[in-house]
């Protein structure tokens, strides 16, 4: 008898190590959408790498891929007052550190923007957008640069004096788009608008 | 861009006050995984640069979850039954915004034990992710510490890990979680459910369809169980195998792990 468990087959360790893994789930502040992060269970390449997907909270089946998953985008959130997902990635140095980009739900990759301008010595760790959405917060991190393709030698807690983590804050009210090639305006109605 | 908090200390995490003028935030002496066992200070600065001294506060050990500030004042925030004990069971404290003042366990830790918190954006409130054996339940509090569960898991599907939840300008609570069953032989994806104060939501939407693969492969039985152990500790566990195996043929392999904290 040939039944529908006899076509399947067994699972294989390269299907599990390809899973996908959902993780950091952020709601939007409305309850309409949510934003997540899809990543193979384990990694696959030389870099991790995820991309970003967002769905509608009310509508079945609205899941959709947001960034194209070739570098490591993580850790988005949606802004309070706009559509605009802000996230951590990877895209401009590969297994590097880490800078703070935002876009816009609708137009996808076309839309990134960066919003940190550090070097590659520089990464930033966390974030949060202010509950207003006037203000971006964020921990960035010290990383020496590599000699020889190699990473320095670190003795375990010395030569920390220049290296501490800091707490740094950008506006987004000023007129980043001079920097970074995003317009932000603020209306009178105290909205901010990203265009 | 400017740097609010550049001393010689290692900045670990923070959060913002819900009028966005200033920012609470936690400090490292040494960025590593032993640091989380000494004590952590927590201090405020506005986003003007100026550190409120009266904002200081030292942890014995490093708080499970970050810090949320109410609106109403005070903080909340996970650590353990015994703050300062390497092992204890997380559950949910509370501090007022004042110098000197001490914590206070709000709830949890006895037989279950807290996961994760969100802050809800409104109102002072937030919610609890609790785990207490097999189940997993979703507890929301308001300014006044009334708290009420908004989800609670069915042992047919599990939502541990990832979820999140907002309290809407229009009084309801929407919540997203990974659902996934071993029971059923359904892959984690994303779930949303919605519910009112004082009313016990479902997670009715399913929003994605990842992992589609698995549909296709040979699934695994899992079975939930229930034993007392040998000083009377009635325990759970859940037993996986190959379907068409006899699991009483094959080797075992025990994964202990659950709550109260491990």
């Amino acid at each position: 008898m040939s039944t529908l468990h006899d076509a399947k087959t067994p699972i294989t360790p390269e299907e599990l190590a390809g899973a996908e893994h959902i993780e950091d789930l952020k709601i939007s502040k409305d309850g309409a959408n949510v934003v997540y992060v899809v990543r193979p269970a384990h990694k696959l390449g030389e870099h991790v790498a995820s991309a970003l997907w967002s769905a509608e909270t009310f509508r079945e089946e609205s899941a959709q891929q947001v960034t194209s998953g070739t570098y490591r985008d993580y850790s988005p959130s949606l802004h309070p007052t706009s559509s605009r997902v802000f996230f951590l990635s990877d895209r401009e140095d590969a297994g590097g550190l880490s800078q703070l980009f935002s876009l816009s739900l609708e137009k996808s990759e076309s839309s990134v923007v960066r919003i940190t301008d550090l070097d590659k010595e520089h990464g930033v760790v966390s974030y949060s957008v202010s509950p207003n959405g006037y203000f971006v917060a964020f921990i960035v991190e010290v990383k020496k640069p590599k000699k020889d393709g190699k990473d320095p030698i670190v003795v375990w807690r010395e030569q920390e004096q220049d290296a501490y983590t800091t707490l740094q804050l950008i506006d987004l009210r000023t007129p980043l788009g001079l920097r970074y090639g995003a317009f932000i305006i603020l209306t009178s109605s105290d909205t901010i608008i990203f265009l | 861009m400017k740097a609010l908090v550049n001393i010689s200390a290692h900045v670990d995490s923070f959060s913002w006050n819900p009028d966005s003028s200033a920012i609470v935030y936690r400090l490292l002496d040494h960025r590593d995984l032993e640091s989380q066992d000494f004590p952590v200070k927590e201090q405020i600065v506005s986003i003007s640069g100026k550190v409120d001294e009266l904002g200081n506060f030292t942890y014995a050990r490093m708080p499970a979850s970050h810090t949320i500030w109410r609106k109403l004042g005070g903080f909340v925030f996970l650590q353990g039954v015994e703050p300062s004990a390497f092992c204890s069971s997380t559950c949910l404290w509370s501090r007022p915004s004042s110098a000197g003042a001490s914590t206070t366990h709000l709830a949890y830790g006895a037989t279950n034990d807290v996961s994760s918190i969100v802050d809800l954006g409104l109102h002072s409130q937030f919610a609890v992710q609790v785990a207490e054996g097999f189940l997993t339940k979703f507890d929301v509090y308001d300014e006044e510490n009334r708290v009420f569960t908004a989800f609670d898991a069915p042992l047919d599907y599990s939502v541990e890990g990832e979820w999140d939840m907002t309290l809407t300008s229009q009084g309801t609570y929407v919540f997203v979680a990974v659902r996934s069953s071993g029971v059923s032989g359904q892959p984690e994806n994303i779930w949303s459910g919605v519910t009112e104060l004082n009313q016990l939501g479902k997670i009715s939407k399913k929003l994605s369809s990842h992992n589609s693969w698995y549909e296709l492969k040979t699934p695994l039985i899992y079975k939930p169980f229930n034993w007392t152990g040998v000083d009377g500790v009635e325990l759970e566990g859940v037993i996986t195998y190959p379907e068409h195996a006899d699991p009483r043929s094959l080797p075992v392999f025990v994964y202990p792990h659950g709550g109260p904290s491990s």
